[in-house]
């Protein structure tokens, strides 16, 4: 719990009053207690019959009560003023890292966790100030302060009294803990189970062709099974908790009365103040009860902090406080000795090569020889790690990121559309185009076709992630958006999916007007993309092997003469022939 | 599908848990009447056995409330633990009862959704829900009529923080109310703000516009931010007010008040006085929880809602319990027409085309033309409007799902390994197929060198011991294919998605899987289906032509621009 408040007040970094709210917090809890102790000489007045007495001691205790209830009305205000302002200044924290992080962070798996950090995280760090805070703190304040009230009447009372601090550490401190080891696996299962089921909805296709489902499928199975075992562990694990709090509870209970209640037949007790004690002690047993599920929601809560702060911590790219510079267009690009690796494994090695300005260079590899990680350092998705990529002699490190990305325009496999029409997809591109050069971007891409189809024509919309159009039709929004760009670099990861022959050579088109007067550097699949390059470089494994055009390397006899056979038998092959693979 | 009926497994447990905790409510009581009666004692002095006594009850009470309420809890936690297994069961067990296209074309974020967050927020209906209702009500009831008993002005008195608390309360909900959806709204909004920012990151940051995304994004959090002036601030500000009003200390002063005030009027004993002092606390106390409930039930209940809502989508009829005897290997569609949505228009139209036995059938066409959809029309991802299906005479609806799976094979493009070892993703339709089946199935389909230079070979889990390229993957497939050796085969577009090596060794996989079989074929380089037995040439949804390569070749059509078209763009080269 402290930790959790420290995690809080280094993310809320003075932009909130969390002082004062502490302050408020703490103020109720001890009027509170107050009010509670002001009962006893109301009753005592009310029991020795003296009617003046009686309404002193009453408007004494009406007036804590206000106290109390105002405190608590300021505590409560500030508590989700506090809670929303956090919420809000961690989003938006969230989002500008998110913007600074290098791009190769971002993967599938990332964008469900960062929706699950900008949601119920910061919603949970939202709930310390808004729920938590003030039922702890008074759960434990407020006897304390009428323990330290009874001192006034008896000291053995007061003592007895304050024995409910120890109980409260065994309930808010203890109880959490046996389950946390647990909790932490459960929140692993349903991750696992989240997992299990998005893929059995997916692989619905298969699994069903295979006539399985639920029951006879096991990693879904198995997941629920380990998620539903791990609940019923923490469900048993809770038992023993909830006793102990319990007993805990019962226990000091019965000391306090049984205290009051001896001293006070044998006399040192005054009778009123036992009649008061007996009257609020029964106040104290609701919270003190409740205080296990609250620091169980307080450790939760933290778990989130520290997974903000985690975020918040991850390094982001270096930029250059003095970017070089270097011309936009017509200066060579070229990787010296480059090596990477996205963990510990490198998967590029001691790469490099020199492309001049204006030509069209293939990489050809199998899968996994590098090709993508290629474009993606060179559109500094990632740094380098050892060796430099350089850009008319400049270190990319050296031109920094906006530099970069100004001059290098991608097309890539996977292309996303944002919710918009395909007007504002297209315009991403250059936001201050001109009408007539997005009407060029649009012919050139071979787009116009696509669009005179639609009812809506560019104005239609194309949804979350442009779902209602084609894979060919949306790498002809991206090639759009990228000639409207006019960047001077062109990184090309061509579709291997399967289109059909129009929209093939529709595509083609397209790719030669982006080619045009720019560099390209094209992961490509058609025939003619590659042996038309103006180079050819050959990944293996994360190394050049071979580098040259279509007509030295395909009587060259190494990887690339076989990758061309093997190209050519597959473009040849007919269904029913037999062939000996 | 309600909120009753779908904790129907376990309205045992939450029934009796319920009960318990009404019975602790109950036993709560005493340890009230107890204080009081040892009260009056200790002010008539009377002997100190007495004394005692009611000291002793009142602590039993309490602990008797206690160990009621919490064996009650109990039992609604064990209901909630199982009821989060059997809906997520459920849903899932539906998921692959729905259309197969459905299921696989909901997103991904609707599903988990629904399994994880949506069954979780049942936790607060199903585990608390009931019991405090239960508790709250009987105690203040309770609370009430024995402060009735006890005292009736004082009883009185009791009522006014609580309606004071009702008119605070009441009127702050019934404003709230029409804004909460509109903050739900925006809270959705900031979710899909954030799954657009980070699943475009790559396309913003590359066109220089992270400014423009993180805008949007800035512009969900402010508004959602701003409904704590909008909803939150008035809304704090009430419930507080009501629970500062219902709080022990404004109680306990407005019952001393009261009880001071009545009893200079004599309408009251010092026992009733004591009495409003302790009832009173008790009759106010409950409601404190009805401000914290209230968001996270009606959460609870919307997540409910979802949950039956996706329940009650309707399913495919289940299958037919036809058995053929035999081996029939023929196939046929009888004027089929489909559509996806129920309102929108045909997507395929009146189609009929028979599949001979050990015939090679190949469909073309253009993009969207409706080739796909017609080939998962046979192993039933989708129902057909009208017409049939038929497989050796029998309807594919008709048909047992084992006896449907028996007869055909599938090779789609882009298939998914599930995550299970090599040996299981191989043999996932014939799970009892020997180990040496499956090795000859993974050779025939050019994957068993790759499999066996694995560390754990047939044993490596996908994903997490083995990773495979789109080519490696559709390697597997075949394999999976071979080995299920059904008489009918379906490729869709088997090749698409791989390096050339790969393609080589794919189609030789294929080549043998599909030799003396039935073979139903989608592809769209048209010279690797120009041998076919038959060729259907689909057009928005109908057949235009059907005939052998050299038939359509000769007539103008579709087939034979697709041809051109396809020559001009590789022919060239080749």
């Amino acid at each position: 719990m402290i930790r959790a408040l420290g995690d809080l007040l280094t993310l809320a970094r003075g932009q909130v009053p969390v002082a004062r709210f502490c302050v408020l917090v703490l103020g109720y809890a001890v009027a509170q207690g107050l009010a509670f102790v002001a009962v006893v000489p109301v009753v005592d007045a009310v029991v020795r019959g003296d009617t003046g007495g009686s309404w002193g001691a009453a408007l004494v205790l009406a007036g804590a009560a206000t106290v109390s209830a105002l405190l608590y009305f300021f505590q409560a205000r500030a508590g989700y003023g506090i809670s929303f302002g956090l919420m809000q200044s961690l989003q938006q924290r969230i989002g500008d890292h998110i913007a600074a992080l290098p791009l190769g962070w971002f993967d599938h798996a990332r964008v469900g966790e960062l929706s699950q950090l900008t949601s119920k995280s910061a919603e949970d760090a939202g709930s310390v100030t808004a729920h938590l805070f003030q039922p702890i703190v008074s759960a434990v304040v407020t006897p304390l302060t009428v323990a330290i009230g009874l001192l006034w009447w008896d000291w053995r009372v007061a003592l007895a009294g304050a024995a409910f601090v120890p109980v409260a550490i065994l309930i808010g401190g203890l109880a959490p803990k046996l389950t946390a080891r647990l909790d932490a696996m459960l929140d692993r299962r349903t991750a696992a189970v989240n997992e299990q089921v998005v893929d059995f909805a997916l692989a619905q296709p298969v699994l069903r062709a295979a006539g399985r489902t639920v029951g006879n499928y096991p990693p879904l199975d198995e997941a629920l099974d380990e998620h539903y075992r791990t609940s019923e562990r923490i469900f048993w694990r809770t038992i023993p908790s909830v006793l102990a709090s319990t007993v805990a509870v019962q226990l000091w209970l019965v000391l306090l009365l049984v205290t009051a209640l001896g001293l006070s037949l044998a006399g040192s007790l005054a009778v009123p103040a036992t009649v008061g004690l007996l009257v609020v002690s029964l106040r104290f047993v609701g919270p003190l009860a409740d205080l296990s599920e609250y620091a169980t929601a307080m450790r939760a809560a933290g778990e989130s902090l520290a997974r903000i702060r985690a975020l918040l911590d991850t390094p982001v790219l270096p930029e250059p406080a003095l970017p070089d510079t270097v011309p936009r267009s017509d200066v060579p690009l070229a990787f010296d000795r480059v090596s990477f690796g996205y963990d510990d494994t490198e998967v590029l090695h001691d790469l490099s090569f020199r492309l001049e300005a204006g030509t069209f260079t293939a990489l050809v590899g199998p899968s996994g020889s590098g090709k993508s990680t290629v474009l993606r350092l060179i559109a500094r998705f990632w740094d380098v790690g050892t060796g430099a990529i350089t850009l008319g002699g400049s270190d990319l490190r050296a031109l920094g990121s906006a530099q970069v990305i100004d001059r290098v325009a991608v097309v890539f496999q996977d292309v996303y559309l944002f919710d918009g029409t395909i007007l504002d997809n297209v315009r991403m591109g250059r936001p201050d185009a001109a009408d007539a050069e997005i009407e060029a971007a649009v012919h050139a891409a071979r787009l116009q076709e696509v669009v005179d189809r639609l009812p809506e024509g560019l104005n239609t919309q194309v949804g979350e992630g442009g779902v209602r159009l084609s894979g060919g039709e949306r790498q002809r929004i991206s090639i759009a958006r990228a000639l409207l760009k006019d960047a001077p670099i062109v990184l090309l990861d061509e579709a291997t999916a399967a289109v059909d022959a129009k929209n093939e050579a529709a595509l083609g088109e397209a790719f030669a007007a982006l080619a045009a007067g720019r560099t390209v550097i094209a992961i490509a699949h058609r025939i003619e993309a590659i042996a038309g390059a103006d180079r050819i470089l050959v990944l293996d494994s994360g190394r050049l092997v071979e580098d040259g055009t279509h007509d030295t390397l395909s009587t060259a006899g190494g990887r690339y003469q076989a990758f061309w056979a093997a190209k050519e038998r597959a473009a040849a092959w007919k269904l029913g022939e037999r062939d000996e693979g | 599908m309600g909120f009753w009926a779908l904790i129907r497994p376990v309205r045992g447990l939450v029934v009796v848990g319920i009960a318990l905790q009404g019975a602790g409510a109950i036993v709560g009581l005493v340890p009230m009447v107890a204080i009081v009666q040892l009260v009056t004692v200790l002010l008539r002095g009377d002997q100190a056995s007495s004394a005692w006594g009611w000291l002793w009850i009142a602590l039993a009470g309490i602990a008797g409330r206690m160990a009621l309420i919490g064996a009650g809890l109990m039992l609604t936690h064990l209901a909630d633990t199982r009821l989060n297994r059997d809906i997520r069961v459920r849903l899932a067990e539906h998921l692959g009862r729905i259309p197969v296209g459905e299921a696989a074309q909901r997103s991904s974020g609707r599903v988990k959704k629904l399994v994880t967050d949506d069954v979780h927020a049942l936790h607060t209906l199903v585990a608390h829900g009931g019991g405090d209702m239960v508790v709250g009500v009987i105690t203040a009831t309770a609370a009430f009529a024995l402060l009735l008993f006890y005292s009736w002005p004082m009883g009185l008195a009791a009522l006014f923080p609580l309606l004071g608390f009702l008119v605070v309360f009441g009127s702050m909900m019934g404003k709230a109310a029409t804004q909460f959806t509109a903050w739900d709204d925006a809270k959705e909004r900031v979710n899909a703000a954030t799954v657009e920012f980070t699943r475009g990151i790559a396309v913003v940051k590359t066109f220089g516009q992270s400014g423009r995304a993180s805008k949007q994004y800035r512009q969900a959090v402010d508004e959602y931010a701003g409904f704590f002036g909008k909803l939150m601030v008035p809304m704090v500000g009430a419930s507080s007010t009501g629970l500062a009003i219902v709080s022990a200390p404004s109680v306990l002063a407005t019952m001393a008040l009261s009880g001071v005030l009545f009893l200079g009027l004599g309408w009251i004993d010092v026992t009733g006085f004591i009495a409003g002092l302790v009832f009173g606390v008790g009759l106010a106390g409950p409601l404190t929880m009805v401000d914290s409930y209230s968001v996270r039930l009606r959460t609870a209940r919307e997540a409910a809602a979802r949950i039956g809502d996706f329940l009650a989508t309707p399913a495919m009829p289940g299958p037919g319990t036809f058995d053929t005897p035999g081996d029939d290997s023929a196939a046929s569609f009888s004027e089929v027409s489909f559509r996806y949505d129920p309102s929108g228009r045909d997507v395929l139209t009146q189609v009929s085309l028979p599949l001979a036995a050990g015939s090679v059938t190949a469909l073309v066409g253009p993009s969207g033309s409706g080739k796909s959809t017609l080939a998962a029309l046979v192993p039933r991802f989708w129902d057909v409007r009208s017409g049939a299906v038929r497989i050796g005479g029998a309807d594919v609806r008709e048909m047992e799902t084992s006896t449907l799976f028996r007869r055909v094979g599938f090779v789609f493009q882009g298939t998914r390994l599930v995550p299970m070892s090599v040996r299981d993703n191989i043999r996932l339709a014939r799970p009892d197929a020997s180990d040496e089946d499956v090795v000859l199935a993974a050779r025939a389909a050019n994957i068993h060198d790759r499999v066996v230079a694995l560390p754990r070979g047939y044993d490596s889990v996908v994903g997490a011991d083995a990773l495979f390229s789109g080519g490696e993957a559709q390697r597997l497939t075949v394999a999976r294919a071979l080995l299920e050796d059904a008489p009918i085969l379906i490729l869709d577009e088997p090749t698409s998605f791989a390096d050339p090596e790969n393609e080589v060794r794919i189609q030789a996989g294929i080549a043998r899987a599909a030799s003396g079989r039935t073979v139903l074929v989608i592809a769209h380089r048209l010279a690797s289906i120009a041998t076919a037995d038959q060729i259907a040439v689909l057009d928005a949804g109908s057949i235009t032509a059907l005939g052998t390569h050299e038939e359509l070749l000769a007539r103008a059509g579709t087939y034979r621009d697709l041809w051109e078209a396809q020559r001009l763009q590789t022919g060239a080269k080749t």
